[in-house]
């Protein structure tokens, strides 16, 4: 029997079998068909099977052998990427923001020697990746995707490039590196994820997990969790160490007529139509507003009242109290809505970046944060992931979601140790309204990651 | 169009329906205050605008009032009220506050004093141009004038407009005008095949839920068509939708006919479109083809070829031969291949597609029957496809196969080389002329009477896997005995790596 393995588009065809365990049969090709990332697998089978066979699915370009000192790593890194190689280098390792991803993604690459591709979410964080790598491997990295098509040894791509061109790219690399890889946790991201042979494959978060839903098949194809710390354990030694306030702030009277009249309206329609507050009872109302105009409203009171609640007047106030205290630090203020970044942003005078701040503008205000030019900047949630934010030693969260991950995000921002630095993060929170259950309930976070 | 959150529709069984805004006293007086709230608004912010449209939804269904409001956007124009641009009126602030937030009163005054000075403007015009273009901070300018009426129908199009950007493909049938209406679809770059029936034509076109990559353009251009069909005196059009419901992604249908629905909807006065660059392209190579012999004829709009239509810009003729070459929009692979299968041309005639690469929704590989370009079409590159073009007819006017010495099958691609033509040259030739006594399984050409074996060693001679069948009928390859079995109902569970375990089942 003359077996042999072609890669094609996503799959792996298996020539002159007639049957094989792992996949389907394909009329048009004519012989077994498997999804390109069970490669190993089928290698497995053939070899268990005493099957002989002529493999020609990997195109791997030309590479340089890459030279990494592993003394450069700290303890918890070289257990991280020590755990990683006893699962068969393959699983996902969860390091908080600042705890240095980036070097544990060159030593897997140093590690594994073969050509190699990292995923990352922005074209932004692409560049910065392309250049950090070089620096650290003294090679060349090829950039795929924002108008680039550079393959290289070591290749960076964003989940968008990487999934349009998954059917081209999927067979030029040994080892795949998902950064922030939670994003692989989707219809796209997990077919993109299928397209690809590598059988070395090593995903990085600082977040998984803490409120989305995992699906199974992101353990399928990336790897099971092999290593995990939290900004808990990291700081004081290799974080910064931080600490966290929550300040509360009253409402107007004005502001509490119009949260409690929303909030009751709210509530008791709840109970009317016998709905449990975080017992999907929100989700279940979601879905019943577009039909019923009464669960609209109580949708639309709910949504007043919160609006009361994360934007009162008296967070304006305790802003400029927490800014007058820590005069000289550099500070990023996180809300949950563009509205009161423009409010601050207007009331002090200071920069701001919203998903509306032009790229340019964004660059500038960045690196003037950076420099030190701007002391002060506010931005909703632009800044959580994705783009090279410089370090702050202040965080003030004005509004947010419930989300663990965004809290763990935010509090990333500061947690970059340097000589005799001290980290904050300081909650306002309007007390007596939802907010204070929403801030608790994020907050769990720092005990978790 | 309005965003797909906003559509309002009905759900039945497998079909699908815009819930319609009747014209009636009570819709009549939503559309007046949508419009009112527009034009009251005009010279003040964004923000003032949106807080009397979320007024107005307070008492009605807020999705309608919401809808409604999106089209007057549509036809509004906003400015920013700006003196200097934003950015370098913040840049200002920022340089006199030193990056420093400005944390009481009289300090962010000062700061804004000096900054106004710097940039020669007053203290007001400095704060409404910094953060003018902020969300609500723009002025509306002025809004196109319309009547109640009107919103109402444009509402429902829209409605339909956002519905159609879901579809896998519409089917119409056109009874009157379908010439207008298929320069349209073509001008719009869309993806068709049409048909003449004994009334009018029926037309198919690709909707944008089956390109292999999204394409807004082309989703853009596909709710554009339906104003054109709207200007048709008589039609009818079923739509395959695709939408996410509760019971999860779900394939509805969508009818709508002239006769019940098209008074809802709004009609576009002009219908003209500007003849492209690449129409000036065309007639560039027009001096070449003649001098190759080749006969040009310019034609302007669809062209019936037995039952099949086509929009071809030009005709050429040589010897005995036919070529209509036809300008695509937006195009696929698959594309392509449904619209050569969908045109049945007589021997010595052929269609011949011009692609731009600028166009293409899906991989670009070379196809039989196009010629692709990038910009400009260079004529090159059409003649050398003539030319092959020219060959392949005189070669079909001479494919021989004897179908008396065919017992049993023969691959599609054997007959191909036998013949020195390719494999589609074949299949085009055997959906003409093919014997009663045969079929086309996938690749293969079938003689029925392999197929009557095949069925009786299974029912009658318990023949119950692959190897087994093909210990009988040696000469077929294993695969191809597969696709037979298939096409005649059964199914091959392999419990095995081997045709010994490959059992033959009866299809459920």
């Amino acid at each position: 029997m003359d077996v042999s393995l072609i890669y094609d588009k996503g799959y792996i065809l298996v020539k002159g079998l007639e049957k094989l365990p792992l996949g389907w049969w394909d009329q048009e090709s004519g012989c077994p068909k498997v999804e390109a990332y069970l490669y190993d697998k089928v290698l497995d089978f053939l070899k268990e099977k005493n099957i002989r066979f002529r493999d020609s699915v990997l195109k791997l370009p030309s590479y340089e052998k890459f030279s990494f000192d592993a003394n450069k790593l700290r303890s918890y890194q070289l257990e991280a990427l020590n755990s990683w190689e006893m699962a068969g280098r393959k699983g996902i390792v969860i390091l908080p923001t600042a705890a240095g991803k980036t070097v544990l993604a060159i030593a897997a690459i140093a590690t594994v020697n073969a050509p190699a591709l990292i995923i990352v979410p922005t074209i932004d964080l692409m560049n910065q990746t392309k250049q950090r790598i070089e620096e650290a491997l003294k090679v060349s990295v090829g950039r795929y995707g924002g108008g680039f098509k550079e393959i290289k040894s070591i290749t960076v791509s964003t989940y968008d490039s990487s999934y349009l061109k998954a059917y081209e790219l999927g067979n030029k690399f040994a080892l795949i590196i998902f950064d922030e890889c939670h994003h692989v946790n989707s219809p796209t991201g997990l077919r993109m994820a299928k397209m690809y042979v590598a059988p070395f494959r090593l995903g990085l978060t600082a977040t998984l997990n803490l409120d989305d839903g995992i699906d199974g098949d992101l353990f399928e194809v990336v790897g099971k969790v092999v290593y995990r710390r939290s900004a808990k354990d990291l700081a004081g030694t290799y974080l910064a160490p931080f600490e966290i306030e929550r300040i509360k702030v009253p409402m107007t009277n004005e502001e509490r007529i119009v949260y409690e009249q929303n909030y009751n309206f709210f509530k008791s329609y709840l109970e009317k139509v016998r709905f449990i507050e975080g017992d999907n009872g929100f989700e279940k109302l979601i879905k019943l507003a577009s039909k019923d105009p009464e669960a609209r409203q109580a949708l639309i009171s709910w949504n007043k009242a919160l609006d009361v609640a994360l934007n009162s007047k008296g967070k304006i106030e305790a802003t400029r109290k927490i800014l007058k205290e820590n005069e000289g630090r550099k500070t990023i203020i996180f809300t949950k809505h563009n509205s009161l970044v423009y409010r601050i942003a207007r009331e002090f005078l200071i920069p701001y970046i919203t998903h509306r701040t032009p790229k340019e503008e964004r660059h500038k205000i960045l690196e003037g944060f950076r420099k030190g030019d701007y002391q002060v900047i506010a931005t909703s949630k632009v800044l959580e992931e994705g783009i090279d934010v410089p370090d702050a030693s202040l965080i003030i969260v004005l509004s947010g979601t419930s989300s663990k991950r965004e809290y763990i995000q935010r509090l990333g921002r500061a947690l970059r140790p340097s000589e005799g630095k001290k980290a904050k993060l300081v909650e306002v929170v309007t007390s007596g309204t939802k907010e204070v259950y929403m801030s608790i309930k994020r907050s769990r976070a720092t005990g978790e990651v | 169009m309005i965003p797909s959150d906003l559509v309002r529709i009905e759900i039945k069984g497998n079909s699908v329906r815009p819930r319609w805004m009747e014209v009636n006293d009570l819709n009549l007086e939503i559309a007046r205050s949508v419009i009112d709230s527009y034009t009251s608004c005009i010279g003040k912010r964004k923000e003032e605008l949106d807080s009397a449209i979320r007024f107005i939804e307070e008492f009605y269904d807020y999705k309608l009032v919401r809808g409604l409001a999106t089209i007057m956007e549509k036809r509004s124009k906003f400015v920013s009220g700006a003196k200097v641009s934003p950015v370098i009126a913040r840049e200002a602030i920022f340089k006199v506050s030193k990056g420093k937030p400005a944390l009481d009163k009289e300090l962010r005054d000062s700061i804004i004093d000096e900054a106004a000075k710097i940039l020669k403007l007053d203290k007001e015009d400095l704060i409404r141009s910094a953060w003018a273009d902020i969300e609500g901070m723009q002025i509306l300018e002025n809004v196109e004038k319309m009547q109640p009426f009107d919103l109402i129908k444009n509402y429902n199009t829209s409605l339909v407009q956002s519905l159609l950007t879901k579809s896998v493909n519409v089917n119409l049938r056109i009874s009157e005008g379908w010439g207008k209406l298929l320069n349209s679809i073509k001008k719009l770059g869309l993806m068709y095949v049409a048909e003449k029936r004994n009334i009018g034509v029926w037309l198919n076109i690709l909707g944008p839920l089956s390109l292999p990559k999204p394409s807004e353009k082309y989703s853009l251009s596909f709710a554009e068509m339906i104003y054109h069909v709207v200007n048709c005196k008589s039609w009818d059009m079923t739509a395959h939708i695709i939408l996410s419901t509760r019971r999860g992604s779900r394939k509805l249908r969508l009818e709508l006919g002239s006769k019940i629905h098209g008074g809802l909807l709004a009609k576009i006065s002009n219908n003209s479109f500007k003849s492209s660059e690449e129409d000036q392209g065309l007639i560039n190579v027009e001096k070449d083809l003649k001098a190759l012999g080749w006969v040009v004829k310019k034609v302007d709009g669809p062209v019936t070829i037995n039952r099949s239509i086509v929009v071809p810009e030009l005709i050429l003729e040589k010897h005995n031969i036919r070529v209509y070459l036809e300008k695509l929009g937006y195009w696929t692979h698959d594309y392509i291949r449904k619209r050569t299968l969908s045109i049945r041309v007589p021997k010595g005639v052929k269609v011949l597609f011009l692609a731009d690469e600028s166009m293409v929704c899906s991989e670009l590989h070379e196809e039989d029957s196009i010629v692709t370009y990038k910009g400009h079409l260079q004529s090159s590159k059409l003649l050398n496809k003539l030319k092959f073009i020219e060959n392949e007819l005189l070669a079909n006017m001479c494919i021989n196969i004897d179908f008396n010495k065919i017992d049993e099958a023969i691959p599609i691609d054997d007959l191909a080389k036998h013949n020195n033509v390719s494999k589609e040259v074949i299949t085009k030739f055997l959906r003409d002329n093919l014997p009663e006594d045969f079929i086309v399984c996938s690749n293969l050409l079938v003689n029925k009477k392999l197929i009557n074996k095949i069925d009786y060693l299974i029912k009658n001679k318990h023949v119950k896997t692959l190897s087994d069948l093909h210990r009988h009928i040696p000469n077929i390859q294993l695969n191809f005995i597969e696709i037979i079995i298939h096409s005649l109902g059964y199914l091959v569970s392999w419990e095995g790596i081997t045709a010994d375990d490959a059992v033959i089942k009866q299809k459920i």
